[in-house]
């Protein structure tokens, strides 16, 4: 039986009418047509489906819709505002941190969420965040220093 | 096919759900296990009965003289939690250890202990903390010591009407001190091996000290015969090391396809000893002036 869940998406008021047992991932790419959050492992392994929820990274292949209801769901499409990139998505491309990209959504919306708690992280502290999810083209070194150069930005 | 969803707010609610669907239902805490399981295709519930509305399942409290802790408080928030960390620091350090900041964040305590799962991280730092787990039924609530709730390789004593509710730990005496040590092969895998310690010195001499061991056997244990070594006598490296040999001779582990049984026996010998002299340290570092 379907549910009618009332969010903000991305900065948005939204309705939305799902089955509550469903899965977040599935709810934002087939319901919100949002494929920032990518389809990794899908086994809450990779990361790389990672999106915020009332700011909080979480693993939307292992989140339940019905949760949703009444929260903030933040996903890559709504980091920017009016076209201004967020400090972390300048910083990933000024650090050429990225390669084949698929992952990095996931990487950069974790390092939101990490930065929040640790404004001021030591490397092996960014190293153990970014750590959670898979970049299979092994770039975490330019994002590591990208993080950084956000964390430390005077 | 999608579960059908329930999130009632009260207990009784719940309850009275788990009784209408046995075992097509199952509970959802956190879900960072569960719905791995459900995408493996190793459940297949019917029914998920959601608790995150229940707000009296949630919190960090303090009664006569225990700290209690509520089932579906994040890993996330015992972490950060400055009385945890203050006062059973072992806790706090076994919930950082937790795999990744996403799993911290929506994990519960309630859910991991409930889960049981190999290596897993608060299992062994409640262990040490004597901790006590309470559970409500059908016929009422009841309490049980930890270790008596850990059965199994992934089985607990909980019935399967039953709710885990809350997690108690009695307060430390003052100077006590206490930390976990994992080793894992990456920074967010289960742990191989997972080492608690709490321990209590007068002067040179160990007053009490407690070893709790995760992933080294089909549940977490307490390492009896180290921690007998240890009481009474001198916090020597020979000292350490032994305790370390006993815990090793005392650990049944498994292998499976991260290591094998002898490989984490051998973990055990090392991460003891080591665990040991790291909160030893510690200790000796708060009684200073």
């Amino acid at each position: 039986m379907k549910r009618k869940l009332t969010l903000t998406v991305n900065g948005r008021p939204a309705e939305l009418e799902v089955k509550p047992g469903s899965l977040l991932l599935d709810v934002v790419q087939d319901h919100l047509g949002l494929l920032g959050a990518r389809r990794g492992c899908e086994d809450g392994y990779c990361g790389a489906c990672t999106v915020l929820v009332d700011g909080q990274a979480v693993r939307s292949c292992l989140y339940l819709a019905g949760r949703l209801d009444g929260r903030k769901l933040t996903t890559i499409e709504g980091l920017a505002s009016d076209g201004d990139l967020d400090p972390l998505q300048s910083a990933f491309i000024q650090h050429g941190a990225l390669e084949c990209g698929y992952c990095i959504p996931g990487m950069i919306l974790l390092a939101k969420s990490f930065l929040v708690d640790n404004p001021e992280p030591s490397d092996a502290e960014i190293r153990r965040a970014l750590g959670s999810n898979l970049c299979r083209c092994t770039g975490y070194v330019k994002m590591i220093e990208a993080v950084k150069a956000v964390a430390f930005r005077a | 096919m999608t579960p059908e969803y329930h999130d009632p707010e009260r207990l009784d609610e719940v309850l009275a759900l788990l009784r209408e669907y046995g075992d097509d239902a199952k509970l959802v805490a956190g879900g960072q296990s569960l719905m791995v399981m459900l995408r493996q295709g190793l459940l297949s519930p019917a029914v998920l009965i959601d608790l995150h509305r229940v707000v009296d399942l949630s919190g960090i409290g303090r009664s006569n003289g225990e700290v209690r802790l509520g089932a579906t408080t994040t890993i996330r928030t015992i972490e950060r939690e400055p009385m945890i960390r203050a006062e059973l620091p072992v806790l706090a350090e076994a919930a950082a250890a937790v795999g990744p900041l996403q799993v911290r964040n929506m994990g519960t305590l309630g859910g991991n202990v409930a889960h049981n799962a190999l290596g897993a991280d608060p299992p062994p730092a409640l262990l040490a903390l004597d901790a006590r787990v309470t559970m409500a039924g059908p016929g009422g609530t009841r309490t049980l010591p930890l270790e008596d709730v850990l059965t199994g390789y992934f089985e607990t004593a909980l019935g399967p009407e039953e709710v885990l509710t809350e997690v108690t730990v009695p307060a430390l005496p003052p100077g006590a001190a206490g930390g976990y040590l994992k080793f894992a092969t990456r920074s967010v895998d289960m742990a191989l091996v997972g080492v608690a310690v709490v321990h209590l010195r007068e002067g040179e001499k160990v007053r009490d000290v407690r070893i709790a061991i995760g992933g080294a056997g089909p549940v977490p244990f307490r390492a009896h015969a180290a921690e007998a070594s240890l009481r009474g006598g001198a916090w020597t490296e020979a000292a350490l090391q032994e305790a370390g040999r006993l815990a090793a001779r005392d650990a049944a582990p498994l292998s499976d396809l991260h290591a094998s049984a002898e490989y984490r026996r051998w973990l055990v010998q090392v991460l003891v000893p080591r665990a040991l002299a790291r909160v030893g340290g510690a200790a000796a570092a708060r009684t200073e002036p």
